[in-house]
């Protein structure tokens, strides 16, 4: 591996929390140190409160470390960067702006060209697949909906990483498997390198190229797993001998 | 709901209709005398005296507009300023802890002073007349915009803040953007109590060194006697009172149609 096709480091990071002021701490990431190619499609799996939200928080720049570095194309994260998008569990969109509109905040925040955001807003209401939803707002649509809003409005912006936060989980089955193959398909135009966690653990093999297990906290990588599969992958492959021996791999070590 | 506003049903005219027609036998049979209560009939004519001018029944007669302009801009003038000081401290108050815990306890306590226990300090500082009135109006209209728009702005999600802050909104246009029109149906809420506590100061504002007003009026004709004239007022602010409240509605409407009709 060529240390210029690392475009994310965290190196021996530490998190404590305190619940109040006199309370004592809780030590939640415990010298965590792992490194994301170009391109990749990292997944993080680990058991309930194991602190895989903070880690996200962190490399996303909206939380401090305790210790350690995380590197963004080697430079130090302090804060949020523009080139790294996030997309949280709950599609967290602006209810009082219509579908289009919130598509396009980003862009209107940076300034854009009115006629570049609206060519550009179209565009990804095609690729997202909303077409004719674009003068409702967020609370007439569907939650699977409204992810694929929150979809749209973080990678208008061309991140090159995105960060996700269990964003599929309150899901139903079907549409679960629908958003990690629009997922897949958006990754396959784009090429953004993909940090997720999940509590899915068929999902987390599923989608990454490496999928990394936290222990409980003060969590821990306890395995890196290299997920051998040809991309593109199809939903058969969860049925697969290999995938299944992955996925009690991984099963093993969280119950 | 849309398309379900609330429709007056014929039972719940009946207690009113009862009420004005005991009002009405207990006076033309004299047992309440004019001087305290006149006949409902009686009110129609001053009434429609008070504002056409065409009977010249007081002295009040066609005065209507006259007093109610000057009572509505003290009301609007008032209301603006609590909107101007409240709202963006409101707003500044809530985010920011450091400022929630310097500023926000004395706030409170001083909120806890009734308004009618300012007219004296107020006649002080600004005098008999116009400016009092405007400064207790302000007053009392800063608390409720004040205390919903730092509930508006608490409320703002941890992660939709988050998600500004990625898409590039930073400090102000953060507030811009984000915690403003989230909070927006706290601060719309306060804007309402706030508009309508305005009426209730404007008459306290009124009572004394105008002479001009509705407030003002109400109290030149207790001492004229003109008792019609005193309900006609009150009647007047009712009115003015409602009617700016569905203006106030209506823009909201107009301007954040997102609000929610349960809201508006």
């Amino acid at each position: 591996m060529k240390v210029n096709d690392t475009i994310l480091k965290i190196n021996n990071i530490e998190k404590n929390y305190a619940a109040g002021e006199d309370s004592e701490k809780v030590h939640v990431l415990n010298s965590l140190s792992f490194s994301v190619k170009k391109g990749e499609i990292v997944s993080i799996v680990g058991p309930s409160g194991c602190g895989k939200s903070t880690l996200l928080n962190i490399v996303a720049g909206f939380e401090k470390t305790d210790g350690g570095e995380v590197y963004y194309n080697n430079t130090r994260v302090f804060g949020p960067n523009s080139e790294i998008a996030v997309v949280f569990q709950a599609p967290e969109l602006f209810l009082w702006l219509t579908v289009s509109e919130n598509i396009a905040f980003g862009l209107n925040i940076k300034k854009e060209d009115k006629q570049v955001i609206k060519d550009k807003v179209s565009d990804f209401i095609k690729l997202v697949n909303l077409e004719g939803f674009e003068k409702f707002y967020p609370n007439q649509l569907s939650i699977g909906m409204q992810q694929r809003v929150a979809l749209a409005r973080a990678l208008i912006l061309s991140p090159n990483m995105l960060i996700m936060d269990e964003p599929f989980s309150a899901l139903d089955y079907q549409t679960r498997i629908m958003m990690q193959k629009l997922l897949l398909k958006l990754w396959d135009k784009f090429k953004m390198t993909i940090l997720f966690v999940t509590h899915d653990v068929e999902e987390a093999i599923f989608l990454a190229d490496k999928t990394i297990v936290l222990s409980k906290r003060p969590a821990k990588i306890i395995d890196e797993i290299i997920v051998p599969f040809e991309r593109p992958r199809q939903i058969s492959i969860i049925a697969d001998n290999e995938f299944l021996k992955l996925k009690s791999r991984v099963l093993g070590y969280l119950m | 709901m849309r398309n379900k506003a609330p429709k007056i049903s014929f039972v719940s005219i009946i207690f009113p209709a009862v009420l004005v027609l005991i009002w009405h036998l207990v006076s033309v049979t004299g047992k309440a005398p004019e001087y305290m209560m006149p006949s409902p009939i009686k009110l129609i004519f001053v009434m429609f005296d008070f504002v056409t001018g065409s009977l010249k029944l007081t002295s009040y007669s066609g005065t209507f507009f006259a007093h109610s302009i000057v009572s509505l801009g003290r009301v609007l003038s008032g209301f603006i300023i609590a909107l101007t000081v409240g709202l963006p401290l409101g707003l500044i108050t809530g985010r920011l802890s450091c400022i929630y815990k310097i500023i926000d306890p004395t706030i409170n306590a001083v909120r806890s002073i009734p308004g009618i226990g300012w007219l004296p300090i107020a006649m002080v500082w600004f005098g008999v007349g116009t400016k009092t009135a405007i400064f207790l109006i302000s007053l009392a209209g800063f608390f409720p915009i004040y205390l919903n728009s730092v509930a508006g702005a608490k409320s703002v999600p941890v992660n939709l803040i988050k998600a500004g802050k990625m898409l590039g909104a930073r400090h102000i246009l953060l507030f811009c953007k984000i915690i403003l029109p989230w909070s927006m149906p706290s601060i719309f809420t306060g804007m309402r109590l706030a508009l309508g506590i305005s009426w209730a100061y404007l008459v306290l504002g009124e009572l004394t060194g105008v002479n001009s007003g509705l407030g003002a009026v109400m109290m030149d004709a207790r001492m004229l006697g003109h008792v019609d004239i005193i309900i006609i007022s009150m009647i007047c602010i009712a009115f003015w009172g409602k009617l700016t409240d569905e203006v106030l509605k209506l823009l909201m409407r107009v301007f954040f149609p997102t609000l929610g009709d349960d809201k508006i």
